[in-house]
């Protein structure tokens, strides 16, 4: 049998070559060669047809004054029991959050976000950390040209050295979009991986996709044992924590809004498009109240631009850091800019409902008017009248 | 004993292995041929009752002909696409790497060519176009051509028969009708947005209004179909305040040919006959109500009350 066989084959049975793994290692990225990666998968993506893209930038700290490092490193590790026991540890920011899995329920806790489970929703789902993607490479096979380049040793243990490059995406295949999102746990946008393949187990002990010929991503186990028995505990939550259950957020009819929550629900009085809402549960742990997200987005062709968003609470809507606000009588403006396009965004509070606009492509004339026509949301269906099926006259718009 | 790996090998290079494609086969008892000579060059044909359906794409133009004569084309426009049917999976295997978990089980012949068996466990979550399982977990039997590392069988279809590398006729990948041809639907084509005025004179049929609406209403837009002749007139409410409902009536001939396929319970109101049809879920629930006008069909579809939107489908009459 060929190399690539071999190759093929331990790839494609990883995930049958071992009754339990444990690992630890660790996550490396260049920052300016992942953005660069980033921003080429994207491209194509856009190329494709797929939309237009929104980036939200996520800090790694709130002090501007700290210039983000050129490189980062981060611990994980896991233990991994098919076929749905996981305990993990990874980070996410600056700081630890660990998790375990077990069946369809998790339970995970980080210093900041606390304690809190899906209570069994196997609809809530739960990362692992970055580490996972290396224990079942098969994931990669269908969108990657391979090679095998040599065989040595690591961490004790026999290797595949193998470089897959990313095949030719033909826009035309059906599959081109789970094609480009196939390589997403190594790092998008990448020329080329170079993976060291267990020999034995199939499983991915280092994997470094380049750009230009340099690295910006790097995942890579410094430890990893195969069928251990795991000591008992090892995917229990811990004791004595209290798991708050998890975020609900649930759509409601328009009928049925208002009596869903306690405050005056505030619609703009005659908007471009039709409300869909969701009543979002507070969020003790952050201090968010009970909150209805209503949107407004127009199902005309060609229209695809024309959406803005409603956040009402009884509560005062948390500040945005770094905004500067103009008022405009009891409204209040501010542009986000943090977000591509720029979010607009109006604030006001009246008959007790704070309400937050924001959208990314109403100007700020229109977003003012909206505010302006705030009025509380009916509870009972309109009654029926005669004679009023409209002028017959020209409705386009002007 | 064949080698696994040799045959992973053969599945992952199998887009190299052939040209063009010419097969006949069937899914479930349906019978189907098709051309392949790329992802954007293809033709499709399966018999429906004595007529045929065919699919033809030839670049960026493609064209649709159904059993009842009715033509579809997008007149060249890449921003609307056809999808191919899913019959085209047997020969795109390389998903199968990732999406399932595959074993040897036996050599065979399939279609009249050598093949190896497989058998595909689903990998859960694995949700692959081509070989996406739909969330089963039943494995199946996959043949996989020796020499061409194509599926000759998988999920409900398989070839009877298939050539590689013939030279396939161009006038396989053309226009599957004649010049003249009616009626052709042209996926470019956008209703046109008109003055209610303007609607009346547009079509050869009377324009019906509802004599009642919710209050509120407000005139949203009218819309003429692009077809020559108009095959129907949209009008568009409003409810306000905040748009909380939407009312759409539509109304023509397409409105007609489409209630004789509506599927829905049928109801008797005010000694007229109404077709009802409810999307529901627990964030949505909307009603389309048809409703017999003397020889038109007019269609109201709303997330008001069934009431009140059987009310508005029963008032509709021709208005000033």
């Amino acid at each position: 049998m060929s190399d690539l066989g071999d190759a093929l084959e331990l790839m494609h049975t990883a995930v049958r070559r071992w009754r339990t793994l444990r690992a630890a290692g660790f996550e490396w990225r260049h920052q300016a060669r992942s953005r660069l990666a980033w921003d080429r998968w994207t491209g194509s993506m856009e190329r494709r047809g797929s939309g237009r893209t929104s980036t939200v930038a996520f800090g790694r700290s709130n002090d501007e004054s700290e210039p983000e490092p050129e490189e980062t490193e981060e611990p994980w590790r896991f233990w991994l029991a098919p076929p749905d026991r996981i305990r993990a540890e990874f980070a996410v920011g600056d700081e630890p959050v660990s998790v375990v899995i077990a069946g369809d329920t998790w339970w995970s806790w980080s210093p900041s976000q606390g304690a809190s489970t899906n209570a069994g929703r196997s609809n809530h789902e739960h990362g692992t950390g970055p580490g996972h993607a290396l224990t079942d490479p098969s994931t990669i096979l269908p969108a990657v040209e391979l090679q095998v380049t040599g065989r040595s040793a690591f961490l004790g243990r026999g290797v595949l050295h193998v470089l897959a490059t990313p095949s030719e995406i033909d826009d035309n295949d059906e599959e081109s979009g789970d094609w480009r999102g196939a390589t997403h746990g190594f790092g998008n946008g990448a020329d080329e991986y170079d993976l060291l393949v267990d020999a034995r187990r199939g499983v991915l002990l280092r994997s470094e996709a380049r750009i230009g010929g340099e690295p910006f991503r790097v995942l890579e186990m410094r430890e990893v044992a195969f069928d251990e028995s795991f000591p008992e505990g090892t995917f229990d939550p811990p004791e004595g924590v209290e798991f708050e259950p998890p975020h609900v957020s649930r759509a409601v009819v328009p009928a049925d809004l208002q009596t869903a929550v306690s405050f005056t629900v505030l619609v703009p009085e005659r908007p471009f498009a039709p409300l869909e809402a969701r009543v979002e549960a507070p969020i003790p742990r952050y201090g968010i109240p009970e909150q209805v997200h209503i949107s407004f987005a127009s199902r005309w062709f060609g229209e695809d631009d024309r959406q803005f968003w409603l956040i009402e609470s009884a509560e005062p809507i948390p500040e945005r850091p770094g905004l500067a606000w103009e008022q405009e009588a009891e409204i209040r403006l501010g542009e986000d800019r943090e977000s591509q396009p720029p979010l607009r965004i109006a604030r006001l509070e009246r008959l007790g409902t704070h309400v937050e606009i924001q959208s990314h492509h109403v100007g700020r004339d229109e977003l003012l008017e909206l505010a302006r026509s705030l009025v509380p949301l009916p509870e009972e269906p309109p009654p029926l009248v005669s004679g009023q099926a409209g002028p017959a006259v020209d409705t386009r718009p002007t | 004993m064949r080698r696994f790996g040799d045959v992973l090998e053969l599945i992952h290079s199998s887009c190299r292995r052939f040209r063009t494609v010419r097969a006949s086969g069937r899914t479930n008892e349906r019978r189907w041929r098709l051309w392949w000579a790329g992802d954007d060059r293809f033709r499709f044909e399966s018999p429906s009752g004595g007529a045929r359906q065919i699919t033809v794409r030839a670049g960026d133009v493609w064209w649709a002909l159904g059993p009842d004569g009715e033509a579809h084309t997008n007149d060249g426009d890449p921003n609307l696409g056809i999808g191919m049917q899913p019959e085209f999976a047997l020969l795109h295997t390389r998903s199968l790497l990732a999406a399932s978990l595959l074993e040897i089980v036996r050599d065979q012949r399939v279609a009249g060519r050598p093949a190896v068996v497989l058998l595909a466990r689903p990998r859960p979550g694995a949700d692959w176009r081509w070989w996406g399982f739909w969330g089963s977990t039943d494995p199946i039997e996959v043949p996989i051509d020796l020499e061409r590392g194509v599926a000759l069988a998988g999920l409900r279809s398989r070839f009877d028969e298939v050539a590689f590398d013939e030279e396939l006729p161009a006038g396989l990948f053309a226009r599957p009708y004649a010049a003249g041809h009616r009626p052709v639907r042209s996926g470019i084509a956008q209703p046109r947005e008109v003055s209610m005025e303007e609607a009346r004179r547009a079509v050869d049929f009377p324009v019906l209004l509802p004599r009642v609406l919710p209050e509120g209403a407000r005139l949203l837009r009218c819309l003429v179909d692009a077809d020559d002749p108009p095959g129907w007139v949209g009008v568009f409410w409003a409810v306000d305040p905040g748009h909380r409902y939407a009312i759409n009536l539509r109304q023509g001939p397409a409105v007609a040919r489409e209630a004789a396929h509506f599927r829905s319970r049928e109801i008797r109101r005010e000694g007229r006959r109404l077709l009802v049809e409810e999307i529901g879920s627990d964030h949505y629930r909307s009603y389309t109500v048809l409703a017999e006008r003397g020889s038109q069909w007019v269609e109201i579809h709303s997330e008001l009350p069934l009431d009140a939107v059987i009310a508005i489908a029963l008032s509709v009459e021709e208005r000033p």
